[in-house]
């Protein structure tokens, strides 16, 4: 019905069923980017829109710096954007930074201690927010709220854990019992607690590590040349580890 | 609402590359399946909750989505705010506004709104206080700098940092809330639309009706009273002016003080760098602001009328229309009207100036007398101008237009060619010239012959005392008429109060950018035949298929091989309308038209789609020289210039990335200005 009123009746102008033999067939594939048919260059840009967009990049910038910013956690950034239904979507974006660490390019280097630090989720420990104006249920993560109830639930489950050792040991309550009594409170449970104070940990952290890596390591152990065939091992003695120096 | 595929991966792009990728990918489910709770979010994102909380905090907090709060359930449900997301890309324009009107002070304002979404007038003030210690710091540390380096001979001059930063702050402040461009904000605002009104019909159901209504009357009657309590809210939510500590606009009791500009250039102040003093205003630190997106859209179209006026007719007569503009700017507070707020049955005449106001607020550095030849007044007819046009209907206009064209094109081009500035203003034989095409049988009076003759009167080299009060209204009285005889209806007489009032149909010069720019694309896409036979359809309605070629003077096989070609396109579409039952294609008439809507709505998706690929184009570019731009980044380097620690080919890299970027930035930015002509204004 609908090519009915297209008012071409007997087909394309010119083309009929006969064979031609002088008809060649086109059998090589088309350019993937053929040339635009109709390409204009762009009239330069005024001084106006050259202030517009550096006034964008600017802000930009400042989001970016600022601490509501996430970076993207994609595992492959050169995928193609294209992604049929919600499934392929959410699988290219990490969901558990622990199991999709990459041992050749995740561990931290003494070089990268300048690079940005990355937001996984956004930090609203710096600024005062207006409370009225969110649902209530977002509170919690507002008020950094969110690690309390974890270690809620888990003071709970030592309570209980106590209890019922205070039951088995009733007759023996010694300074043993208490003391390990207290190494259960104190053992440290809180993710959220920790994450919000990985930024004073992790200066110290790399300080560690780069201890580590200098005295007892020394680059003997290169994961990435772990299955090289040995012939680079006489030289890799002296040179593994140089590149942190 | 409804948001097409292109328009989603847009606003998740525009998120994505302000906010993140957390935010990003909820607004992107949220956008996708509607109004959704966290659970169910949680669902669809496979995102842990509390992350979830985190993403949907700041998304709050941008004003990103809306969200609601059932009651019955006990549950919240988020709604994704899709204009919103989009208005990001105009951020730098809002920026330049503020820069451009009100100085620098205003551009670090909207840009920190931008940046928190939305802030208390206590915090903007103080961290524009630390700003500004931090900058004296900085200034001190410098300066000891230097006098290490060169003895204490230099003492640099630099200027001194105001002496009250706060009343200047909160005098910024209010300026730009009575302009505004930014607005009071209370929590009832992160009620989506739809719900606010759901509410409200609720509670005027069960109050004034009883809980149940009968018959199309009393449902009308619910209606009107849900639009009038909304609109009622409306004004609630908006600033009050306060109005008492400056002088009111408009008020001439001092004869000169017109608008505001006027009253800072009279404090003394220079004009480039707008150095606001303190006038005691303070506002309730407590108070909430956002940047107000309905008001900034209406500066954006006062701006690209501007610049039509400035293409169509001259520089001078542009400032003249700006002035004008900005007059009624202030009781203009939104481009569109909502018809489920605003009463959108009998509306009152536009806002008004009249050219007395007007001169009063031009500034004094537009020459008016320039940009207006002269021709001696016996050639030019002016009663068609001078007569008030009360009608703003436009089946009116096109009933005058047939009469009255002929007198009007002909004053144009009179004066159109005698612009004194030396613009020759750029006449588009398109859009001027309609009669040349043969369907248009109005075309007998132009020609060229009856051209009148032209003397060019130069006024630049008269001193500018001379030049008295009156004759300087008349000039701008004749820059008025000039817009007003132009063919897109720059202004309208309404009223001859003040040496003439005068109104703005921004409806109609709306239509005409619309079809400016789709003839434009038609054009370039469909060549000349088919730009001709859209023109034809959409002037004279349906076609017979029959009738095209022996109006649009092209052979029937060309006419049909163009319009299955647009077809194809969707831009025109077929009807068939069978002449008996049995609906045999010979006796079946076919019918071809244009409709403007939906090509204009085709042509937007395509915009938005061409928008994310520049910004999918941007990501690719800047990730190709990663290694580059991650040095930029480094903490240690954030300040420093990259000339100063980058080699030769890294330095090539980076210009030619900030190349790149600029040039695909620019083009998003044009991009934006056709959607803003096609939704927006």
């Amino acid at each position: 019905m609908a090519g009915r009123g297209r008012g071409r009746p007997g087909g394309l102008k010119g083309v009929t069923w006969e064979y031609d033999p002088s008809i060649k067939l086109e059998s090589k594939p088309i350019e993937l980017f053929p040339p635009h048919p109709n390409l204009k260059r762009p009239a330069p840009l005024t001084d106006k829109e050259k202030r517009e967009i550096g006034h964008y990049k600017r802000l930009q910038r400042q989001v970016h710096r600022g601490p509501l910013y996430t970076q993207p956690t994609k595992r492959d950034a050169t995928a193609p954007a294209k992604t049929f239904g919600e499934d392929q979507f959410n699988r290219q974006y990490s969901t558990n930074p622990k199991a999709d660490f990459d041992p050749f390019t995740g561990v931290e280097t003494y070089s990268q201690r300048l690079q940005p630090k990355v937001n996984e989720i956004p930090k609203f420990s710096g600024r005062p927010f207006n409370k009225e104006l969110f649902p209530k249920e977002l509170w919690p993560a507002l008020e950094g709220e969110a690690g309390n109830q974890v270690r809620k639930h888990l003071d709970r489950a030592n309570e209980k854990k106590a209890a019922m050792m205070a039951g088995v040991k009733d007759k023996k309550p010694d300074d043993k019992h208490a003391r390990v009594l207290e190494k259960l409170f104190s053992v440290p449970v809180d993710e959220d607690a920790e994450e919000v104070d990985e930024d004073q940990e992790q200066d110290a952290g790399i300080e560690v590590d780069s201890n580590f890596d200098d005295e007892s390591m020394g680059g003997d152990y290169d994961a990435e040349q772990y299955f090289d065939n040995g012939e680079d091992n006489s030289e890799g003695e002296g040179g593994g580890g140089d590149d942190d120096y | 609402m409804s948001q097409s595929k292109h328009a989603v991966e847009l606003c998740a792009l525009l998120v994505d590359e302000t906010y993140g990728e957390l935010t990003s990918r909820i607004f992107t489910i949220l956008l996708r399946r509607g109004r959704l709770t966290i659970p169910l979010l949680s669902k669809h994102t496979r995102l842990s909750p509390n992350k979830l909380r985190h993403g949907l905090a700041v998304l709050v907090q941008e004003n990103l989505v809306y969200y609601h709060f059932d009651e019955d359930t006990n549950t919240t449900n988020y709604e994704a705010n899709p204009e919103a997301a989009y208005m990001l890309v105009r951020s730098g324009k809002i920026v330049e506004i503020a820069r451009s009107r009100y100085g620098d002070l205003a551009a670090e304002i909207v840009g920190n709104l931008f940046l928190s979404g939305h802030s208390t007038v206590k915090e903007l003030v103080s961290g524009y206080i630390a700003r500004l210690a931090e900058a004296e710091a900085m200034r001190k540390r410098e300066e000891r700098l230097a006098n290490g380096n060169n003895g204490q001979s230099k003492t640099p001059v630099q200027a001194p940092a105001p002496h009250n930063p706060a009343g200047q702050m909160h005098s910024m402040l209010t300026e730009l809330l009575e302009s505004g461009l930014i607005q009071p904000l209370t929590g009832k605002i992160f009620l989506s639309p739809t719900d606010t009104y759901d509410k409200i019909a609720k509670k005027m159901l069960q109050d004034d009706f009883g809980g149940s209504i009968k018959g199309t009357k009393q449902k009308e009657d619910l209606k009107e009273k849900i639009r009038e309590r909304l609109f009622n809210l409306r004004s609630e939510r908006e600033w009050k002016s306060v109005g008492k500590k400056r002088p009111l606009n408009g008020n001439h009791a001092n004869g000169i003080n017109g608008s505001n500009k006027r009253r800072r250039l009279s404090n003394g102040a220079v004009n480039g760098d707008h150095y606001f003093e303190d006038d005691g205003t303070r506002l309730d630190p407590n108070m909430l602001v956002r940047i107000n997106y309905e008001k900034c859209t209406v500066v954006l179209r006062n701006n690209r009328l501007v610049t039509l006026a400035s293409n169509r007719i001259g520089a001078t007569t542009a400032q003249v229309y700006e002035a004008g503009l900005r007059l009624i700017e202030k009781t203009v507070p939104r481009c569109r009207l909502d018809p489920r707020i605003d009463d959108v049955k009998d509306l009152p005449d536009g806002p008004v100036f009249s050219t007395m106001e007007l001169t009063a607020a031009l500034s004094k550095s537009v020459r008016t007398g320039t940009g207006i030849g002269s021709v001696s007044s016996d050639k030019i007819d002016t009663r068609k101008l001078e007569k008030a046009h009360k009608s703003r209907k436009r089946v009116d206009e096109a009933e005058v237009e047939g009469e009255a064209s002929s007198d009007e094109d002909e004053l144009m081009d009179d004066i159109a060619v005698a612009n004194g500035n030396g613009n020759i203003p750029e006449i588009d034989p398109d859009s001027d010239g309609h009669g040349d095409d043969p369907f248009d049988d109005d075309d007998d009076i132009r020609k060229p012959s009856k051209r009148a003759k032209v003397t060019f009167q130069d006024h630049l080299p008269k001193p500018e005392a001379a030049e008295n009060r009156e004759n300087r209204m008349l000039q701008i009285k004749n820059h008025l008429l000039l817009l007003a005889g132009d063919d897109c209806g720059f202004l309208r007489k309404c009223g001859t109060q003040g040496l003439g009032q005068w109104t703005v149909d921004f409806e109609g010069i709306t239509q005409y950018l619309q079809e400016e720019e789709m003839d434009t694309m038609l054009l370039e896409r469909f060549g000349k035949v088919g730009h001709r036979l859209a023109r034809m359809m959409r002037k004279l309605g349906k076609l017979d298929e029959k009738q095209l070629p022996n109006l649009a003077l092209v052979r029937q096989k060309d006419v049909r091989t163009k319009l299955a070609e647009m077809q194809m396109a969707g831009v025109v579409d077929i009807q068939e309308v069978p002449r008996d039952s049995g609906r045999t294609t010979s006796r079946t008439i076919f019918l071809w038209y244009f409709d403007v809507e939906r090509v204009s709505t085709i042509l937007l998706d395509s915009i938005y789609k061409n928008m994310s690929r520049c910004f999918q184009r941007l990501d690719i570019e800047r990730r190709r020289v990663q290694d580059v731009l991650a040095l930029t980044e480094r903490t240690d380097l954030l300040d420093e210039q990259p000339e100063k620690y980058m080699d030769t080919e890294q330095l090539n890299m980076l210009h030619e990335i900030e190349e790149k970027e600029e040039s695909l930035l620019g083009h998003i930015g044009r991009l934006d200005e056709l959607v803003a002509i096609f939704r927006d204004y």
